[in-house]
C-alpha cells in the first residue's frame, strides 16, 4: 500500500512540474509525414520536452509499451498541422531542464511518437526529420 | 553600448564646458504615456506571432537636461497575445518590459507646441505563459522617436508620439534562420502628459 501511494504521488509531483524555457536557444525543426508512402496533410505534429536520456542520433518510433518507455511532459512546446505535401516546420527554444524532445503526430484517433530529437543529431540547431511513416 | 557610452561622455563634457551659459538642469522633465504597439512589424517570428498590443505604458523621466538636449531612462510594459504558435511556441501571451537610456532634443515649432526627437537604448525582457510552461528571452533595440508636445499649463504639455524600434533577440540559432526568428521591429505610438519646467 504504501509503495503504491509513494508512485501515485511521484506521478502526481511528475505531472504537476513546470516546464522553463528559454529563447536563448532555438532549434529549428523540419520533416514530412507519410502514410503508405504517401504525404499525410492535416496531421497534428507536437513537440513535448522529453526526461528519457538517450545517446540514440537515430529518429525512429517510439512504443510506449516496448522496453524503452517514453517519459516527457505533457505540455506540449509547439505545434503545427502538416501542409498539402505533409510538410511540416517549426521551432523550439531550449528547455531549461532536459535537451531531449519527441514529436507526436495525431491524424484522427490513432497516433504515432517518434524521437529522441537531442544534441546528438540537432546540427546548427537545425535537424531535418525526413519522412516519418504514420 | 560603448557608443552610447562615448556620445553620453561628449555630451557631458560639452555641457560641463558651458556651465557659465547656466543652461544645464537637471531632472526638469518626466513624461508618461500610454499607446499602442507591435505595429507594422517586421516579418519576423515576433511579429507574426503576436497581435499589435495595447495598452503599452510609457514613463520617462529627464535626468540631464543642457540647453534643448536631455539624457535620461525610460521604461515602459506591455503584454502581447500570440496569434501564431508556428515558430514561437505553445503560449498564449508574452510580457514585455523594457528599458534604457535616450537622447532628446527639444525644437518649438510655435510659442506653444515643440518636436522633441530623441533616440534610445531598449533593453526588453520576454516572459510567457501557458499552462505550465514558462519561457523567457532578452533583445537589445535601438529606438528612433519622434514626440510632438503641445502646452497646455505652466509646466504640463500633451504629448502624441511615434516610435520605430529595431530589436534583435538575444538567441543563438541556425544561421538561415537567424534573419526570420531574431529581427524583430516595430512601430509604437503613444498618447500621454510631460511635465517640464525648462522649455517654453
Amino acid at each position: 500500500m504504501k509503495k503504491t501511494l509513494l508512485f501515485l504521488s511521484t506521478l502526481l509531483l511528475i505531472g504537476c512540474e513546470n516546464d522553463y524555457y528559454s529563447g536563448d536557444e532555438r532549434i529549428v525543426i523540419e520533416g514530412r509525414v507519410v502514410q503508405n508512402g504517401a504525404a499525410l496533410p492535416k496531421a497534428n505534429v507536437s513537440i513535448y520536452s522529453s526526461y528519457t536520456e538517450t545517446a540514440n542520433n537515430a529518429i525512429s518510433e517510439i512504443v510506449p509499451e516496448s522496453s524503452a518507455p517514453y517519459d516527457y511532459s505533457h505540455n506540449q512546446i509547439s505545434s503545427i498541422r502538416t501542409d498539402s505535401n505533409g510538410k511540416f516546420s517549426l521551432s523550439v527554444p531550449r528547455n531549461k531542464n532536459t535537451p531531449y524532445y519527441i514529436v507526436r503526430i495525431d491524424k484522427g484517433k490513432d497516433y504515432k511518437v517518434y524521437g529522441y530529437i537531442s544534441d546528438y543529431n540537432v546540427r546548427d540547431y537545425y535537424i531535418d526529420l525526413g519522412s516519418l511513416n504514420f | 553600448m560603448k557608443k552610447l557610452i562615448v556620445i553620453f561622455g561628449l555630451f557631458f563634457s560639452v555641457a560641463v564646458n558651458a556651465q557659465d551659459s547656466e543652461k544645464i538642469w537637471f531632472v526638469k522633465d518626466f513624461q508618461v504615456s500610454i499607446g499602442f504597439s507591435n505595429l507594422a512589424p517586421n516579418e519576423g517570428m515576433m511579429g507574426d506571432a503576436h497581435r499589435k498590443s495595447f495598452p503599452e505604458v510609457t514613463a520617462r523621466i529627464g535626468i540631464f537636461h543642457y540647453n534643448r538636449f536631455s539624457v535620461g531612462m525610460f521604461g515602459n510594459v506591455r503584454n502581447m497575445k500570440v496569434k501564431n504558435r508556428q515558430y514561437y511556441g505553445d503560449f498564449e501571451k508574452t510580457t514585455v518590459r523594457s528599458i534604457g537610456p535616450y537622447v532628446s532634443y527639444f525644437q518649438p515649432v510655435s510659442s506653444k507646441s515643440l518636436l522633441e526627437p530623441y533616440i534610445s537604448y531598449d533593453y526588453a525582457y520576454y516572459n510567457a505563459n501557458f499552462d505550465r510552461k514558462k519561457l523567457s528571452f532578452e533583445s537589445d533595440g535601438f529606438g528612433m522617436g519622434i514626440d510632438f508636445e503641445h502646452k497646455v499649463s505652466e509646466k504640463g504639455y500633451f504629448v502624441m508620439g511615434v516610435k520605430y524600434t529595431i530589436n534583435k533577440l538575444r538567441s543563438e540559432t541556425n544561421p538561415q534562420w537567424e534573419k526570420y526568428l531574431n529581427n524583430y521591429n516595430f512601430f509604437s505610438v503613444k498618447m500621454g502628459f510631460t511635465f517640464a519646467s525648462n522649455r517654453l
